[in-house]
Parts: C-alpha cells; sequence; structure tokens
C-alpha cells in the first residue's frame, strides 16, 4: 500500500508539472487562411488607418480613397514602430 | 482504506499546488530596486499594469526580455511600453537588461516647450493697438476627429458646437465631442489657454468632424473635406475664420504638386479658400501602415499647391523619423513628443505630422492679428507663408533648404520702426558738483533688443561707452559713471530693436561737470512748526577751482517771493543760516542761490516747504452721550469729530483726567473711534488732539456711568459665538515654513505661505477621514490624498525642484496634525516623478508580505506533517493488527493443542 500511495503521489505531481508545462508553451494553433503568406511581400496592414495587426495579400484593405490623421499612434504601425512580417506562413503584427 | 489515501494525498497536492501557486503570484509583486513602488501598488487592485521598462541599451531587443510579444506596447529608445503580468513582473525584474520599471500614465501634463521653440512665447507680449499678439479675434477650423470643448483649457473656445462633415453634408451637430482625442490634441496645440497654453492661445476654433473614431476617414473622404472646407469658406465673415488645418492625409504619396493627380474638386475648393486669405495647413504624412518614410513625396492634400504643407522636426530641430517631406513642404514645426488637450480634461504625449500641422496654422493667426492691428488690412496666405519661410531657423536635408518656424522672428521682422528714446536725468544743461553722476533713459518699440550709453566730452571723443541686451517693449536704462574729469560733455542712448532698426533720442543732452551745488540742511522738507520765528540753513559747494562768492535766500508764500535774504560767503563749502518771523500761518516755500567766482549759479534741486500753524484743532464729541449708563463691563467705541488746518498726528482718549488710549490715522472732519473697555465706576472724558505744529485740542468732557453687574442672573451671558465650525487661516511667516511648519487643522482649514520666490500658496484641508485626509494645493491646484504618515514632496513653481514638503503627522478628533515644509531639492529621473508621494506604507507591507509568505510555509509544513502523520498512523495500525492477528493465532493453536 506504501508503495502504491507513493506512485499516486508521483502520478499526481508528474500531471501537475505535465500540464503547468503545457500551458505555459505557445500554441501551435492552425491560423485562418486570412493570415497566410510566403513573403514579408505578402503581408499588408489590417485596417487603412493606425493598424495594429496584419493580414495577407488576400485580405488586403482598399485604402486609396481614405485619408488617415497625421498621428503617430502607440501600439501601431505608424511611423516605423512596426511592420507585417510573414514567419511560418503567417501574417505577423511585429513591433520592433 | 487504499481508496481513502489516494483522495487523501490528491486534495493535500491540489491544496499545496494552489497555495504554492498564489503564494508565488504574491511573492512576485515585491518591492525591488528596479521596481517603482507604484507598480507594486497598481498589482493590488490589477492583474495588469501598463509599465515603462527601461532596458540598458536601445539595441536590446524585447524579445530578450522573456515575456510574449504581443504585450510590448510601443517603445521609444530604451524605453518600452508593456503590458504587464505580475509573472511577467518578475521575469522582467530577474532580466539583467532591465535597469528600471516604473508605472506608465498613459497622460500626464508636462511641461510644453514646443510653443517655446517657436517662440510663440516672445510673441505674446507683443502690444499693438494696446492688444497683445496671442491670435485674438482669429478663428481656425480644426478639420479632425472632433474637439472636447468641455476640456478645461479649451472652455469657451469653441465658436459653434461641431460641425459633423463626416460621411455627409455638413451639419452643426451639439451632441458630439471627439470620439478618438486627435482632433482635442490639435485643438490644443492651436489654442489651449489653461495648465497648458496653445501658440494662439487667445484664437478660437471650431471643430469639423471629417474622422470617425479611429482617426480614420469615411470612404468619401475627400467629399467630406471638401464639404467641411467649403463650410468653413462659407461661414468666413460671421465667425472670423482665417485658416483651415488639416492634421490628416492619404497614404497614396505625391512626388510633385497633386492638384489634378489627387483631387481637382478639393484643389479648387482650397484654391477657393485662399481667395478669400483663408490659410490651408496640411500635414505632410507619415511613415506607417505599409508605407515607409518618404524623402521625395508626401500625402495630400498637403501636395495641393495652395495648401501649407507642414512637417516634423524633432525638438532638437533634426528632422523627425516618420514625417515625409520633399520640395513642396513650405515649414517645418515641432512634432515629436507634443504635450497637448486630451478628452476628459486629461493631456496626452503625441507625435506626427499632425502635431506639426497647428503650430503653423496657430502662427498663421498671430502673423494675421499681428498685420491687422497693425496695417488695419490682411495679410495673405501666400505673404504669410513667404514670411515664416524667410524669417525662421534655417534647416538643410537632401540639398533642400527649408524653415522650421520662429513667430518672433517673423513678426519683428515686419516692424520697420526704430525705438521711441527719451533722456530722463541728468537734464538738459545740468551743473554738476559730483564727478560720479547717474544717468537714465529709456524707450518703447516693438521689441528691444539692446541698448548702448554715450557720454562725450568736448571734443567729442567718447568718454564713456556702455552696452547691454534688452527685451520688452519698453526698458530703462540707468547707469552711474565715476571718475568724470570736470568740464562739458554731452550724452545720449542708442537703442535697436529685433529687426536691427536703430534710434538715438532726439538730441544730446549737455552737461557740465564741476560748478555749483546747493543743498537745502534743515529743517526738512513739509516741516510744521507753531513757533513764528525759524531758522533755515542751507548748504553751498563749489568746484576746486572756483571759491564761493554769495549765497541768497529766498521764502515765497503761497502766491509770491515775500522776502530775500543776501550773504557774501567764501572758500569752496560754506552752510549758511537765515532767520525769519512768521507773521501770519500757512505754507512756504525756501531755497537757496549760489554763486562762485567762475559766475556759475543754482539753486538745490527742488524748493523745500514749511508751514507755521498756531491752530488748535478743535474737537467734538459724539458719543457716549453725557450721562450715559449701562450695566457690567462694557466695550465702548468713543466718538468724536476733529477739525484743523493742518492733519492731525493724533487723539487720546481721556479718562478721568487721564490719556487711557490712543488713536492714529485720524481723519480730519469725520467721524473717528477710539475703542476701549471700562468696568463698573463713574467717568468723566475727553479728547485731545495734537496736529502736526504739535498743537493739542482739548474738548469738552462728558460723564457716564458703568453699573456692576446683578450676581442674581444665572443665564449664560452673551455666549460669544457658539460652537459654530468656523474656519481658520494660518499663516506663517516664511521662516517657519522653511524650518517646517506643523498645524493642526480641522476640516476646511488653510494654511497660507510663501515660497523663495515670493509667491503666494494655500494649503486647504478638504477632508479629514479616520486615517487619511484629502488637500488641495494652489494657486496651482493640485489634490492630494495623505494617509497618516505619508508625505508628498510637489513642485509647485517649476518642474526642476521640489518646492514643497508635505506630511500628515495623525489625525485626532478629526483634526489632522499637517507639517509643511518648503524645500529645494531638484527633481531626478523621469518627469515621472513630478510630484512624488512617499509612502511609508511600504515598509509595513514589505512586513505584511514577510508575515504572509510565512503563513504559507508554515500551512504548507502543517499539511506536510499531517499527511506523514495519517501515514505512520496507517503503517503503524496495520502493525498493530498483523501482531494482533499473530497473536489470536498462536492462541487458537495453544488452545487447539
Amino acid at each position: 500500500m506504501k508503495r502504491s500511495a507513493l506512485i499516486v503521489l508521483l502520478i499526481v505531481i508528474l500531471v501537475i508539472i505535465l500540464s503547468s508545462i503545457y500551458f505555459k508553451l505557445p500554441k501551435n494553433d492552425s491560423f485562418p487562411d486570412d493570415l497566410y503568406c510566403e513573403s514579408d511581400a505578402d503581408c499588408f496592414p489590417a485596417s487603412c488607418c493606425h493598424a495594429n495587426s496584419c493580414v495577407g495579400v488576400a485580405n488586403k484593405p482598399d485604402c486609396s480613397a481614405n485619408l488617415c490623421s497625421a498621428v503617430c499612434e502607440l501600439g501601431t504601425l505608424d511611423c516605423g514602430q512596426a511592420s507585417c512580417l510573414c514567419v511560418k506562413n503567417k501574417c505577423n503584427f511585429v513591433l520592433k | 482504506m487504499k481508496k481513502n489515501v489516494i483522495v487523501i494525498v490528491f486534495l493535500t497536492f491540489i491544496i499545496c499546488l494552489s497555495i504554492i501557486l498564489t503564494s508565488a503570484q504574491k511573492a512576485e509583486v515585491k518591492i525591488s530596486p528596479k521596481v517603482d513602488k507604484k507598480v507594486s501598488e497598481a498589482f493590488v487592485s490589477n492583474n495588469n499594469v501598463e509599465v515603462i521598462v527601461k532596458v540598458k541599451d536601445e539595441k536590446i531587443k524585447s524579445s530578450s526580455l522573456g515575456i510574449e510579444e504581443e504585450d510590448v506596447i510601443s517603445r521609444q529608445g530604451d524605453l518600452l511600453i508593456i503590458n504587464s503580468s505580475s509573472s511577467d513582473l518578475g521575469i522582467l525584474e530577474s532580466n539583467g537588461n532591465v535597469v528600471e520599471i516604473e508605472k506608465s500614465f498613459r497622460f500626464r501634463a508636462l511641461l510644453q516647450d514646443t510653443i517655446g521653440i517657436v517662440n510663440a512665447t516672445k510673441v505674446w507680449p507683443i502690444r499693438v493697438n494696446s492688444k497683445n499678439i496671442t491670435g485674438t479675434d482669429e478663428t481656425i477650423c480644426v478639420l479632425d476627429t472632433g474637439v472636447d470643448f468641455t476640456h478645461p483649457d479649451l472652455i469657451g473656445k469653441n465658436k459653434t458646437c461641431i460641425i459633423d462633415c463626416f460621411n455627409k453634408i455638413c451639419v452643426q451637430n451639439c451632441s458630439i465631442g471627439d470620439d478618438n482625442g486627435h482632433g482635442t490634441h490639435v485643438a490644443g496645440i492651436i489654442s489651449a489657454s489653461g495648465s497648458i497654453l496653445g501658440v494662439a492661445k487667445s484664437s478660437n476654433l471650431i471643430g469639423v468632424k471629417v474622422l470617425d473614431s479611429n482617426g480614420d476617414s469615411s470612404d468619401q473622404g475627400t467629399l467630406d473635406i471638401k464639404n467641411a472646407i467649403d463650410w468653413c469658406v462659407a461661414n468666413r465673415n460671421l465667425y472670423n475664420i482665417s485658416v483651415v488645418s488639416l492634421s490628416l492625409g492619404t497614404l497614396n504619396l505625391f512626388s510633385n504638386y497633386c492638384d489634378s493627380s489627387f483631387s481637382s474638386t478639393l484643389t479648387s475648393v482650397i484654391n477657393n479658400a485662399t481667395a478669400f486669405n483663408i490659410s490651408v495647413i496640411a500635414a505632410s504624412g507619415n511613415s506607417g501602415n505599409g508605407v515607409a518614410r518618404n524623402t521625395t513625396s508626401i500625402s495630400a492634400p498637403a501636395c495641393i499647391t495652395n495648401a501649407t504643407a507642414v512637417s516634423a522636426t524633432n525638438k532638437d530641430d533634426s528632422f523627425s523619423s516618420y514625417g515625409h517631406y520633399n520640395f513642396l513642404v513650405d515649414l517645418f514645426a515641432p512634432g515629436t513628443s507634443v504635450t497637448s488637450t486630451y478628452p476628459d480634461g486629461l493631456y496626452a504625449l503625441a507625435s506626427g505630422t499632425s502635431m506639426s500641422a497647428p503650430h503653423v496654422s496657430a502662427s498663421f493667426a498671430l502673423i494675421r492679428q499681428y498685420y491687422r492691428l497693425k496695417f488695419g488690412r490682411t495679410y495673405t496666405p501666400s505673404e504669410i507663408e513667404s514670411l515664416l519661410r524667410n524669417n525662421g531657423h534655417n534647416i538643410t536635408a537632401s540639398g533642400l533648404n527649408f524653415t522650421r518656424i520662429d513667430n518672433f522672428k517673423a513678426i519683428t521682422s515686419l516692424d520697420n520702426e526704430s525705438a521711441s528714446v527719451a533722456l530722463i536725468i541728468p537734464a538738459n544743461n545740468f551743473i554738476n558738483t559730483s564727478q560720479t553722476i547717474e544717468f537714465k533713459c529709456n524707450a518703447t518699440d516693438l521689441s528691444l533688443r539692446n541698448v548702448s550709453f554715450f557720454l562725450w566730452n568736448s571734443t567729442n571723443s567718447v568718454f564713456n561707452y556702455t552696452t547691454s541686451e534688452v527685451s520688452g517693449e519698453y526698458n530703462q536704462l540707468n547707469i552711474n559713471v565715476s571718475n568724470i574729469s570736470l568740464g562739458n560733455y554731452k550724452w545720449n542712448c542708442l537703442y535697436y530693436d529685433w529687426n536691427n532698426n536703430f534710434a538715438f533720442a532726439q538730441s544730446n543732452f549737455s552737461l557740465t561737470v564741476g560748478g555749483i551745488n546747493v543743498n537745502l540742511i534743515s529743517p526738512e522738507n513739509g516741516n510744521n512748526t507753531k513757533l513764528n520765528s525759524a531758522n533755515l540753513s542751507c548748504r553751498t559747494t563749489s568746484e576746486e577751482n572756483y571759491n564761493l562768492k554769495n549765497v541768497t535766500f529766498n521764502l515765497w508764500n503761497s502766491s509770491a517771493l515775500i522776502h530775500t535774504e543776501n550773504r557774501s560767503i567764501s572758500g569752496l563749502n560754506n552752510v549758511s543760516g537765515f532767520n525769519y518771523t512768521f507773521t501770519y500761518e500757512g505754507e512756504y516755500k525756501w531755497n537757496c542761490l549760489g554763486f562762485n567766482n567762475n559766475t556759475n549759479s543754482s539753486f538745490a534741486t527742488t524748493n523745500y516747504t514749511i508751514t507755521y500753524d498756531i491752530t488748535k484743532p478743535n474737537i467734538t464729541l459724539i458719543s457716549p452721550n453725557d450721562g450715559y449708563s449701562a450695566t457690567g463691563t462694557q466695550n465702548i467705541n468713543f466718538e468724536f469729530n476733529v477739525s484743523d488746518l493742518r492733519n492731525i498726528s493724533k487723539c487720546d482718549l481721556i479718562l478721568n483726567n487721564a490719556s487711557v488710549s490712543y488713536g492714529e490715522s485720524i481723519l480730519k472732519n469725520q467721524s473717528n473711534i477710539i475703542p476701549y473697555s471700562v468696568s463698573s465706576g463713574t467717568y468723566t472724558w475727553g479728547i485731545n488732539c495734537t496736529d502736526y505744529a504739535t498743537n493739542i485740542g482739548n474738548s469738552s468732557t462728558r460723564s457716564f456711568v458703568i453699573n456692576a453687574a446683578s450676581v442674581s442672573s444665572s443665564s449664560s451671558g452673551g455666549g460669544g459665538g457658539g460652537g459654530a465650525s468656523s474656519t481658520s487661516t494660518f499663516a506663517p511667516g516664511s521662516d517657519e515654513v522653511s524650518k517646517g511648519y506643523t498645524k493642526e487643522l480641522k476640516r476646511n482649514d488653510k494654511i497660507r505661505f510663501f515660497d523663495s520666490s515670493s509667491s503666494e500658496h494655500t494649503v486647504n484641508l478638504d477632508f479629514v477621514g479616520t486615517d487619511f485626509i484629502n488637500l488641495t494645493i494652489r494657486s496651482d491646484p493640485i489634490k492630494l490624498v495623505l494617509g497618516i504618515g505619508q508625505s508628498a514632496k510637489l513642485n509647485l513653481t517649476s518642474k526642476e525642484f521640489y518646492d514643497l514638503f508635505v506630511k500628515l503627522e495623525s489625525i485626532n478628533d478629526k483634526k489632522a496634525n499637517l507639517t509643511i515644509q518648503t524645500i529645494n531639492e531638484p527633481i531626478i529621473g523621469p518627469e515621472t516623478k513630478n510630484n512624488e508621494i512617499n509612502e511609508n506604507i511600504s515598509e509595513t507591507e514589505d512586513t505584511r508580505n514577510k508575515g504572509n509568505n510565512f503563513l504559507i510555509i508554515f500551512g504548507v509544513i502543517l499539511i506536510f506533517i499531517l499527511i506523514a502523520g495519517v501515514l505512520i498512523w496507517k503503517k503503524f495500525k496495520v502493525g498493530l493488527e498483523k501482531e494482533i492477528i499473530k497473536k489470536v493465532e498462536k492462541d487458537l493453536k495453544r488452545n487447539k493443542k
């Protein structure tokens, strides 16, 4: 019985450690098609003004008629704070 | 039983695990030298806190800090703003690249510096037709996200409600403000007048909404802007609109004028506006959203010919890293880290050509106002643009020359009038026996720059020349020149203004050093006497080369010279006394005229007066009446009227033939009062008054009786103010406050004090809680909450140093024991430490955390002991059972045998 209790104890500890590692690890989820890219050139701002996320070329917004306030908004692509990069075939918003 | 053990072990570990995780989380929010206390405090009520992380080097990548990239909100050089959880904080704290972590306050009022850079502050004091050049009577249309006109610094600036042109025909809409903040920031740069000041701080605004809450135009943005400009032009006369400010632009860039390539409709609208002398100022656009910073192309509508295109400089006049520019850019203005107004009464720091454009818009308003007041006509947009371009700070890039605006240079360049100069003392043709002379001259101009003093001798050589920098529209030069040789001189002052116009006073003044000098000695000027005989004396001195010859005494009454007396004198220095007997009362003037052997002669610079007065003051008693009686000790106002030829120096209250009190500042021919407290008794009273000539007038006498108060009365008698909680204002001296002034205050009590620069401040106790207080410190209101033992250092007058220390010592019976002390302690570190609360509670929190940790560890140990105990007991129980079974088996075997 003593041995079995210790085994149970070890299993519980192991489960806790493994689950915590699992939850801490970055999720390698699949991502929607609108973020798909093959190179940086395939990635574009998700909105016309002060974008804080990126999309693939297929979802590039049409900004030809838009005007934006000319301010460098924090946490956006404004004024070289960040760029849209293709990482593992997914468009990412990457702060510099 | 086996099952029970498993359940117990499992539950125990779940409990242990949760305790450990909780304790680990709490332990991470601890005070460390790297982490500002405010960060730890913020985690008490928040799971995530926005922090500013300073790293060792700006080259250190945010990915190397061990936190999720998405938590990094922004970065500027070696400063990162991070949305941090408590575990992130632990990671950051232990990272060797992190130098400092402090709480990020997103909106904070900072000292404005850009209005100084564009020299608006030097323009404001300039006055034309008694009006300062601050943008008064000029209105700027701000085409943006709207404007929050309820901001304290923008109240009263709006000429209308918001004009809503977003995706519609423009309509006035009083229910909208600014749903983004951008428009309010732009408006503040132009016109704020409160805690911060705009470039044209007295100008008016019209908020026109053409951008949405994301700072994005509608899909028909160009049409919205066309409508908005049309509205401003149509209403120009109604609201005195002179400038349209556009802090917006397209993502598409244009390398040349875009009048037809962008939008001919918008071009014609802008052309129409400028034709009506309305300037259209537009931002050149920033890098971002997939558009790299461009030095060959700019955004529209800035690229339209008649728009004034504005790009951004940093505060050190370097080119910003984000603002597009090419040859189309007309002007530059500061655009990086500009503080301005933000909705909900806040202030925000923002960067972009959006911030540069309003600096220029407001500058156009200042110049228009100046020109209107000075020359009575409207300056055209192109004239103003040229003026600013030709009179600013030159900056160069890519072989192109640009101008960062300088309002002072621009406006003073319009000044073609030289200063108006006047010579004050010594007067023209003055003869001065002293060889040290004080010279005074003054000048007025639009803006003075420097002054030079000239003293020429008789051969027209410069004997003395002094120059100094001056400023403002008026200056008086005071200068002492010593060791001036005897002889004849001329002197003058030469003033330059900022546009290099210069002027002397119309003609030089002549001066003779040497000659003769007369001073009147006694009696002093304004003397009063009741004696009919007076001795009046004067001193006469001559320059060393010529002896004195004679002196003449002159005495005038109010209308004519009534007495002269001539006396021969000798030597270089003589004092002569003259006796005169007055025959009638009145005011006389007297002077002496000295002569020397060189025919120099001089009176003393001013006549002295002497008054002969023998009339006694005439006193009439008013109250109390003769025979007045009262019961109990009385405070009586003894009232009287006095008349006399001359002023009264004092009046005595005579009670039972003795002077018991007196009053000064006695008014002639008016009621005067001397208060005095008298107990029971019979009295006679009267008033004796003395005039300046020491004539004493006695009044008639009156009597009154004060009866003793009845002993049988049991009433509380008078009450004296009851328990009404009146407020008190304490006014300690500067010395007291500088040493630390402690006072027990109740709610609404005040301490009024002066700082080292003699500025008055008031500390008002707004509220007294059980263990905290609310304070307001004025003149610049600062609200403060202090707990017992907490202190705060405040910077009331400068962001450079703390100048006030406040500490709540204790609270007893709803009264706060408060200490204030004026200090002079430099503020070190980032501006986020403007007003610093030193919370002594940090130590107790530390202790509390340590206590919590101890309890947690103790709990875990206890649980493990319990588990061990259960296991041992189980083992022991099993062993015991086995022994009993063995014994029973043995007994059974023995019984069988």
